[in-house]
């Protein structure tokens, strides 16, 4: 059976989520962006996020680097700065994201009575990321495994990674498309739900929270102005 | 009793050449007729790329609503004709479980993967956890196990749980035993042989290891060659399936085992010294240690998801123990070249333009690449594009692209999934064929579960068990070794 699990609830999650994503967007010229930051990252870790920041950390921080070097060759030391910033607003963003169980995303957006259609849909495309991940793991072994290198045959090498990831992703969106077909989904239904997502108190004590942080930080920004 | 299934002149044909006449077209099957009566079980057997699945996606619907074809003639279902109905209309009454069940999963975790056909049906939630307990009970899954760390058996064990959650009487099931150990496929069988005696379930199943199914079916509906020369195949049908006769035909002198095996002191190729392996919490080997010789052949049996394919990447190097040492000379960078590496899907490997281009690929030796073409009939495809072959072409081609390697050590995952007896039989003769060409002294590692095969595809048995023991029975692989 499934586990109770700790998350905050998945539409609170996406709401927080692009909220801190645009605020972030909006605050990086800020001298203070690095207090927003530190804030938010006490808040996530006071709700228990710890292995989506270790996860997320250090490609957030080896990407911000990369992108701040990157503006720095034709720009300020300020910009670079800014846009290293930008990166970890979309960290601060995606810590949250990441922490949203597709399914539960589903089953709320459901009860909000958003068409399956569209829920399932979002679910398939989070989905097949995943997917496509792993094939592209297996396509690599299969080229290791037949013997070629890029360095020494690189047309080889892109034909042996592109027809296969190719011909997977046809053959796995024709094996998802006649799956879900005959496994009774329809948009004609509503259809029913395993599992009620609630809204608990640990929910309404974040969103207290994250909007008392979010309001300071937005005075601050405005009092500025 | 009732009918609950009648085809009357069905007929299916892929060639869409508008110039052509329906009596010039070419037909995979053409005006077939047969009824199936509720509580029937029925085996659906005949050679890979027959259209036995064509046969079954004909029935769901599946032809040709989704996949385009040429149809003709008309399908009932409970005495209601069907033939115009969308798959969805369809599913209501009919079951269906597909080959390559990786392809059809959406969920992360098991739980969500088996309610969500039943979600779809409206059912309530408390009978939704109801048939879920059940149906995790009968396939041995866990409802918190993460779907992408399940075996291919056990992704065929959760993708049956769906279908069967869903509750029609009416179960097509296309190689549903594909990836599934011997224990778990004669569970599912008598399970489906108890829904089938006791409460009124018609189910028709196509497999290629028909002595496994064959002591559960009523009737044997068997695809054979057509004598119209437009037409590829039609049925046989056995109303007692006690009249049809398994045509295994591996014959001793055409598929030899080898019997000089070098041991004692043969080279040790491969030695696991007190390794770990874990995945997340999943324990799948622990102080797990096994030296394997040069020119020895290992047949490694367990149960779904008890690390098989796993030691098969440990072998080559894809994974790396969590503790403990492999000590092999292939570790070497350069040497890993010379372990040839079968994998389960053929798509993985297959990318040139051409069958030729494809089989010369790295080939060591082109009369090795002649002996193999001619032995798999590749012939009259040469000129082909790989990926427009049948899955069991597909399959023979990427076998026989990594044998014209010649590898020193061969690895072959499940290599007869798929294969009716003469593929099979063609496979065998080309690993014959490799251990001629060096005397025998070829170290092959074969994970299987196909009972027609595993006595000719090694003498040595690695038994995996209980997800963390090993029992290394060579001594005694005569008491283990199974019966066609």
């Amino acid at each position: 059976m499934c586990k109770k699990t700790r998350d905050i609830h998945p539409i609170l999650s996406l709401v927080c989520s692009l909220l801190l994503f645009v605020s972030g967007l909006l605050f990086v010229k800020e001298s203070w962006f690095w207090a927003y930051v530190v804030t938010f990252l006490i808040l996530f870790l006071l709700f228990r996020y710890e292995s989506q920041i270790v996860n997320l950390g250090p490609f957030i921080l080896i990407f911000g680097i990369i992108m701040g070097g990157l503006t720095l060759i034709n720009g300020s030391r300020h910009d670079a700065l800014y846009a290293l910033y930008r990166v970890l607003a979309l960290g601060l963003a995606g810590v949250l994201s990441m922490s949203i169980k597709p399914i539960n995303l589903v089953r709320s957006l459901n009860q909000l009575s958003v068409p399956r259609w569209v829920s399932l849909g979002l679910l398939i495309v989070i989905r097949f990321m995943q997917i496509f991940r792993e094939e592209i793991r297996r396509i690599r072994q299969a080229i290791r495994l037949r013997g070629i290198r890029f360095a020494a045959t690189p047309g080889l090498w892109s034909r042996a990674f592109f027809i296969p990831l190719t011909v997977r992703m046809l053959s796995i969106s024709e094996g998802l498309a006649t799956s879900l077909e005959t496994r009774g989904f329809s948009t004609d239904s509503e259809g029913s739900s395993f599992e009620v997502i609630r809204f608990k108190r640990r929910d309404l004590i974040f969103s207290l929270l994250f909007l008392a942080c979010l309001t300071c930080y937005g005075y601050l920004f405005l009092r500025g102005r | 009793m009732s009918c609950a299934l009648e085809v009357v002149n069905l007929s299916l044909s892929y060639d869409f050449s508008e110039e052509k006449t329906n009596r010039e077209k070419r037909w995979i099957f053409k005006d077939l007729n047969f009824k199936v009566n509720q509580g029937d079980f029925i085996m659906l057997t005949g050679h890979s790329g027959c259209g036995k699945s064509s046969l079954i996606n004909m029935i769901n619907g599946v032809i040709p609503n989704l996949k385009k074809a040429d149809v003709e003639g008309d399908v009932y279902i409970h005495g209601q004709r069907v033939t115009d109905s969308p798959v969805k209309e369809r599913t209501k009454s009919v079951g269906s479980v597909f080959q390559n069940p990786r392809e059809q999963i959406i969920f992360d975790q098991v739980a969500d993967e088996i309610v969500f056909p039943m979600e779809n049906i409206n059912e309530t939630p408390r009978r939704m956890r109801d048939k879920l307990a059940s149906l995790l009970q009968m396939t041995g899954l866990s409802g918190d196990a993460k779907t992408a760390t399940l075996s291919g058996g056990e992704k065929q064990k959760l993708m049956t749980a769906c279908t069967l959650g869903m509750g029609q009487k009416i179960l097509l099931l296309d190689e549903p035993l594909a990836n599934m150990d011997a224990r778990s496929a004669e569970e599912l069988l008598e399970l489906l042989k108890q829904l089938s005696d006791d409460e009124g379930y018609t189910v028709v199943l196509s497999e290629h290891r028909k002595e496994l199914v064959l002591p559960y079916a009523d009737k044997v509906y068997s695809c054979v060659k057509s004598d119209d020369e437009n037409v590829e195949m039609t049925l046989e049908i056995f109303e007692n399936a006690k009249d049809y006769r398994c045509g295994i035909s591996l014959l001793p002198d055409r598929v030899s085992r080898v019997t000089a095996k070098m041991t004692g002191s043969a080279e040790t190729v491969f030695s696991f010294e007190n390794i770990d392996y874990r995945i997340g919490d999943r324990v799948l080997f622990e102080d797990f240690s096994w030296n394997l010789k040069r020119g020895e052949e290992w047949v490694v049996l367990g149960e779904n998801g008890c690390g098989k394919t796993t030691l098969l990447n440990l072998l080559f190097g894809f994974v790396r123990p969590t503790a403990g040492a492999i000590i092999s000379p292939y570790n070497r960078k350069n040497n890993r070249k010379k372990i040839g590496y079968v994998l389960q899907n053929p798509d993985y490997q297959l990318f040139m333009p051409r069958v030729r281009d494809e089989l010369y690929l790295n080939a060591k030796s082109p009369e090795f690449v002649e002996q193999l073409i001619h032995l798999f009939g590749f012939e009259h495809m040469l000129e082909r594009h790989p990926l427009s072959l049948s899955e069991g072409q597909k399959r023979k081609l990427g076998f026989a692209c990594i044998l014209a390697n010649e590898p020193e050590v061969l690895l072959l995952d499940e290599p007869t999934v798929g294969l009716d007896d003469e593929g099979m039989e063609q496979l065998l003769h080309a690993l014959t064929l490799l251990n001629a060409r060096t005397g025998n002294d070829r170290t092959i590692v074969t994970v299987s579960h196909d009972k027609r095969a595993i006595p000719y595809l090694g003498d040595q048995f690695l038994i995996l068990s209980d997800c963390a023991q090993y029992q290394p029975i060579s001594e005694q692989f005569q008491t283990v070794r199974y019966s066609i």
